[in-house]
């Protein structure tokens, strides 16, 4: 925030002038800013997930409400609200009522700390990393007041599975932020995109073997921790019903889908900042960014489409893979990311020597890792064609039915 | 080692086939969706996309029926029902009533298997979504007919599939009774009204008027050859805008009030209100405009097909089994220039009020003086009128249903007993309140 | 439900109402779960909300007006339910059926099996949590539907095999159209396992889950690919050949333990996309081989068959789906007894279950394949 002003006054005479008056309003500005993206984004992707998850499905999804349907959350959202707002007779009426609460908060409050570009940054919080591990546990204290202020049995399971699962995977999602840390120098998440480049092999994912393997290490941590399939168990449907949420009706019970959708983009956001380069762009220098607002603005916009892209793998796994027990989910924290995770630390600090000693062979093996990011992608795109192919199909791209 | 082994397949096994499940729902974001976008979005109808043989709702043309109950008896279930009287004139027998129960049908296609002449029939209907359960038994007879006399070499017609059910009874399906009076019975005068609307009015009459006396022909031809068969009457001819359905649906109404039978002279019909108001105002025709009673309707009516369907008039005339020879005077009695015009849908549906207020006063029940000391369940009842010959249009089985309904506040609408007319409606409004008051003391 | 459960060690159960509005008891099911947090000490299925008294009803009508409610017994095979009783009445009437009535039957039978066992491979996919599988699987589905409904006019109650024979001929150009759809069935069974049986996390969750050795299965009287996936070779078609079955090649699919025991619930998944293939096999041989002639046998209206019990038996989509009935002589059957493969299924599930987990009972459930109507009848 205080860029964003320093940014301002450099550029807006009364920002100087008035400061006691910019100040407030500008965060009050950023604050409304956040809030109505965060709403806007969830509302859109539970749209958007269906029509994509449609399309994967051979159906079209919601296509009526508004062009091509892109209203139909409105109409969700606004028959929920409408909806009667039930709370179980034998609930604990105090915690029911207010669970869903802090789930919004703990997603709502990662914006704070999520870079768009040099200057726009809610706060640039020297400990970011750990803000951000810290303010999404909130999110499980509400799932665990809803799952047991809701007095029902399958609720409660849920609840349960929620707390061990996301308590697990904190661990992991720490050991693989920490090593894209250790060659960054910092945990504030400005510090650490300003530690990558523009340019792909610049990007943190790249950087080293470690890097690398903690990319994926991370998503899948945090998949789990933001409950999305293939670790729902919380609110697996067809075991527990709907979970934590099974006697949640209205408008309450959007409030968590709510938050399960801003989770979203906040899981890309991260992943965009910390392992791709946030708001970097190829071929122009930090300052030279900082400098320009148009620069800044395409900065953004890179963020923010890395992000995208990032959502989109996240629903696109939710609608290919089935979901995890119970006890795989812990075998998978324990016995495969916890391990990985701790390896990667020490090979990350490894790798801080290698790069220091073998400047040479350090870039070698970042273009080669990004070559084989690149491969990946190519092959995924021929083995989608392999599939229409062979299924005797033609190209269809027609999206808007 | 091996463990370790496992554990590095473990991972790899993963990885690849969670790569290749992405990768075939990753093409399917590039292939073609099979949806088909029901009902309003298809290339062609539904309804036409059905292969031949598909079972649909039954249907009958009860004029190519020859009445050896075959049907009903091979029928497991008992839906349909068949009765058979002796003719008036004393020689053979009538079809008196055949009523299918579609809500009951399970569409095994046994009867339609059995039927020699082809007379009952699956269609390829299937939207059998209805607002009320009694509108599924579909009656197929309304004047008693003779059966049909099969003869060696000579194939029944056989009617379009399906045109009998669509014209003539699927349309009152998902109407509700009140629904479809408030289309019949004329608005409240309004002040106004063109030349032009008078003009087409007296066109339509006089077109009413040529439809009058062709009837009559139809009559004394029909009349000539009684017992064989009643010659197909010439297709009405409609009033521009005005569907055989309506015509039919009139025709009905018209029968349903007890006329004085005089084909010669042409008696007033009583839900026809007096001529010297519909002089002062015709309600303004809307021909073109459809009437958009209920859902299912105003889908079809959106699309080119359901309309072309709908704006055939002459075939219902002929198939529809209303024998429009026995009663030649009715159809233009009603079409006449003012009836003609208020048969067309208004361009705003009357509120409910309204149309309360248009329903000619029955002729009056009174309920008897409220007793405040009595149980609110008998109070209600009281005034209610209670006949036995009630078609149940409030929708409970019986008065005590709606009462109770009413009395323990499950119910809302005051004003849903036909019989009792303004009367009971206005008398349970006041119970109603009452009882709303007392609860609300209660509760404080 | 107010008994208290207490383990060995003194812990206090948890008792768990599954059913009968559950997203995963595949109808109305009820199940009593016992269980100890996430692991189950027994799970009781309680059956009887689908009851309808179909064996009851057959006692009051006519031998052949019996057929459209035996589609209700089993809705997502109705063909072999009607080729079951079709086949009770004429061995017991003494009726000859027309070879191409039996082809057309063999036909819209292995039809029918792959319309069911996608159902049953998608279903089970969604139960542990993959949605996309069911729905492809749905979509296959719906061309044999769309087949199915032009052969015999109906979606799903067919009402098609009648006693006798079969209702309808086969309509122009239909073999051609289900030739063309066998053709393009076996990319798609392939695309269908890469997406779904190699995927290693329903491999985990399958794989070992409610291993049933082939003497346990014997004793309860499992049938079906719930029978063969636990090794045991036993196929009504090859081994008690009715209608036309001798006539073609197929190979018997049994569980061989893919990625763990004999017997456990991925066998089951895998066993039943087998079978797929292998239906397509018969497919094209009885499509290829169907040869002229009537397609009903000459037949009175008024069936009487003469005193005497039958049992007669095809192999359904779920296993041996038997008709025991008694004629008394007269219009209607003395009596009728369904033998169907879902309840015997079904008993076994209280005790398997124990020392399962609450997910891994879903699982369970769904790789028997149990439809409640069969099970209740
Ligand atoms: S289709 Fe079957 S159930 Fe329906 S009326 Fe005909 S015989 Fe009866
Ligand atoms: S519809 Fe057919 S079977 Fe039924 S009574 Fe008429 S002619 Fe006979």
């Amino acid at each position: 925030m205080s860029e964003l002003f320093t940014f301002i006054q450099g550029r807006w005479d009364p920002a100087v002038t008035y400061p006691q008056i910019v100040w407030p309003a500008l965060v009050v500005a950023y604050g409304v800013f956040a809030v109505t993206f965060a709403s806007l984004f969830a509302g859109i992707t539970s749209w958007y997930e269906r029509r994509v998850a449609g399309r994967m499905q051979c159906r079209i999804g919601p296509n009526r409400v508004g062009p091509q349907g892109v209203l139909q959350w409105l109409a969700d959202g606004f028959k929920a609200f409408l909806k009667e707002d039930l709370v179980p007779k034998e609930a604990d009426g105090i915690l029911y009522r207010i669970a869903p609460y802090p789930v919004f908060v703990g997603v709502f409050c990662t914006w704070v700390i999520l870079p768009y570009a040099p200057a726009v940054v809610g706060a640039d919080l020297n400990v970011g990393v750990v803000f951000l591990m810290a303010i999404t546990a909130l999110v499980v204290a509400g799932i665990i007041m809803g799952g047991w202020a809701s007095n029902s049995k399958w609720a409660l399971l849920g609840g349960v599975r929620s707390a061990a699962q996301m308590v697990s995977y904190e661990i992991p999602v720490g050991f693989a932020l920490l090593t894209a840390v250790i060659p960054a120098g910092t945990l504030s998440l400005q510090g650490i995109i300003a530690a990558q480049g523009g340019a792909p092999w610049n990007w943190m994912v790249f950087h080293s073997p470690a890097t690398f393997i903690a990319f994926f290490v991370y998503f899948t941590a945090a998949l789990a921790e933001g409950n999305r399939t293939p670790f729902d168990l919380p609110e697996a449907e067809s075991e527990l019903v709907a979970g934590y949420n099974t006697e949640y009706s209205g408008m309450r019970f959007i409030w968590f889908f709510f938050a399960e959708w801003a989770n979203l983009y906040v899981i890309g956001a991260v992943v965009a900042a910390v392992f791709l380069g946030g708001w970097r762009l190829p071929g122009v220098g930090i300052e030279q960014q900082a400098a320009s607002l148009w620069l800044q603005f395409a900065g953004a916009c890179l963020f923010v489409l890395k992000a995208l892209v990032l959502v989109n793998v996240i629903i696109w796994l939710r609608w290919t893979l089935p979901r995890l027990r119970v006890d795989q989910l812990m075998i998978m924290c324990w016995k495969y990311l916890v391990p990985a995770g701790m390896v990667l630390v020490v090979v990350a600090v490894f790798w801080v020597f290698v790069e220091r000693g073998m400047p040479g062979f350090a870039r070698w093996v970042a273009f080669l890792l990004c070559a084989t990011g690149f491969f990946l992608v190519g092959l995924m795109f021929w083995r989608a064609w392999y599939n229409i192919k062979y299924g005797g199909d033609r190209l269809y791209l027609k999206f808007m039915v | 080692m091996a463990d370790f082994g496992q554990y590095l397949a473990n991972i790899k096994n993963s990885a690849v086939s969670i790569f290749e499940g992405m990768a075939v729902t990753f093409s399917w974001m590039f292939r073609r969706p099979t949806t088909i976008q029901y009902p309003d979005r298809s290339e062609k109808p539904v309804r036409d996309m059905i292969p031949e043989r598909s079972r649909g709702v039954l249907e009958v043309d009860v004029k190519t029926c020859i009445g050896d109950l075959q049907c009903q008896r091979v029928c497991p279930i008992g839906v349909i029902l068949i009765e058979m009287d002796k003719a008036p004139d004393g020689k053979g027998r009538v079809i008196k009533r055949f009523d299918i129960d579609v809500s009951k049908c399970m569409y095994c296609g046994f009867c339609t298997e059995v039927c020699p002449t082809n007379a009952m029939r699956h269609t390829h209907e299937f939207e059998g979504c209805s607002r009320d359960i009694r509108n599924l038994v579909l009656h197929f007879v309304d004047e008693p007919v003779p059966p049909y006399k099969l003869q060696k070499d000579v194939t029944p017609p056989t009617p379009p599939l399906g045109e009998i059910l669509r014209t003539r009874v699927l349309r009152k399906w998902d109407a509700s009774y009140r629904a479809w009076e408030s289309k019949y019975v004329p608005p409240p005068p309004a002040p106004g009204g063109g030349s032009a609307e008078a003009q087409k009015g007296k066109e339509k009459k006089a077109e009413a008027q040529k439809a009058e006396e062709k009837k009559a022909e139809g009559t004394v031809e029909a009349a000539a050859e009684q017992p064989s068969r009643p010659a197909a009457p010439e297709p009405l001819p409609v009033p521009e805008g005005i569907r055989a359905g309506d015509i039919l649906e009139a025709v009905e109404k018209a029968k349903s009030i007890p006329p004085a039978k005089a084909p010669e002279s042409p008696a007033p019909v009583v839900a026809v209100p007096p001529p010297e108001e519909k002089a002062a105002a015709p309600a303004p025709p809307e021909p073109e405009v459809p009437p958009k009673d209920h859902v299912v309707e105003a889908i079809h009516e959106e699309q080119p097909w359901t309309k072309q369907l709908v704006k055939t008039p002459e075939p219902e005339v002929v198939h529809g089994n209303v024998d429009l020879t026995a009663e030649p005077l009715r159809v233009p009695e009603t079409t006449d220039r003012s009836a003609a015009v208020d048969m067309e849908p208004k361009a705003e549906k009357p509120s409910r009020r309204e149309v309360q207020e248009a329903v000619p006063e029955k002729p009056g029940f009174v309920p008897p003086p409220d007793e405040p000391d009595r149980p609110m369940l008998d109070r209600v009842l009281a005034a209610m009128p209670g006949v036995a010959d009630c078609e149940g249009f409030c929708g409970y089985p019986s008065c005590r249903g709606y009462a109770n309904a009413l009395s323990s506040g499950g119910e809302f609408e005051h004003d849903l007993c036909d019989r009792g007319g303004k009367g009971s409606a206005d008398r349970i409004a006041l119970l109603l309140r009452k009882m709303k008051k007392k609860e609300t003391v209660k509760t404080e | 439900m107010n008994e208290q459960t207490v383990d060995t060690f003194g812990n206090e159960m948890m008792t768990l109402n599954m059913g009968p509005q559950h997203p995963s008891t595949h109808g109305v099911i009820r199940f009593v779960v016992t269980s100890d947090g996430e692991i189950m000490q027994k799970a009781v299925p309680h059956v009887g909300y689908l009851h309808r008294g179909i064996e009851k009803i057959a006692e009051g009508i006519p031998w052949q007006s019996f057929t459209p409610y035996t589609d209700r017994v089993d809705y997502l095979a109705a063909m072999f339910a009607n080729h079951g009783w079709a086949m009770a009445v004429e061995r017991l009437a003494g009726i000859e059926v027309p070879p191409r009535a039996e082809y057309i039957r063999v036909i819209a039978s292995e039809l029918n099996r792959i319309a069911s066992h996608l159902v049953a491979v998608g279903a089970m996919a969604m139960d542990i949590g993959a949605f996309t599988p069911f729905l492809h699987g749905i979509r296959e589905r719906e061309k044999i539907n769309d087949l199915m409904e032009e052969l015999c006019g109906q979606r799903l109650t067919y009402n098609f095999v009648r006693v006798g024979g079969v209702s309808s001929d086969l309509t122009p150009g239909w073999d051609k159209k289900a030739l063309a759809f066998i053709e393009a069935l076996g990319p798609l069974l392939d695309e269908f396992n890469r997406l779904i049986t190699g995927n290693e996390i329903l491999v985990k969750r399958c794989a070992d889950v409610a291993v049933i050795d082939p003497r346990t299965a014997k004793s309860f009287g499992l049938v079906g690919p719930n029978l063969r996936a636990s090794g045991v070779d036993w196929d009504l078609r090859r081994d008690q050949p009715y209608s036309v079955y001798d006539k073609f090649e197929f190979r018997v699919c049994t569980g061989k333990g893919w990625r763990g025991r004999v017997g456990d619930s991925y066998d089951r998944f895998v066993v039943r996309v087998d079978e797929m293939i292998e239906s397509v096999k018969i497919l094209k041989q009885a499509l290829g081989g169907i040869p002229e002639g009537p397609v009903m046998a000459k037949l009175s209206k008024k069936l009487k068959p003469p005193k005497g019990e039958v049992y007669a038996a095809v192999e359904s989509a779920r296993g041996e789906l038997g008709y025991y009935v008694v004629s008394d002589g007269g219009e209607q059957p003395y009596r009728a007894k369904i033998r169907t493969g879902s309840f015997a299924a079904l008993s076994a599930i209280e005790a398997l279950s124990c020392g399962l987990m609450i997910a891994d009972l879903v699982v369970l459930i769904a790789s028997f394949d149990v439809v409640a109507p069969e099970i209740d009848r």
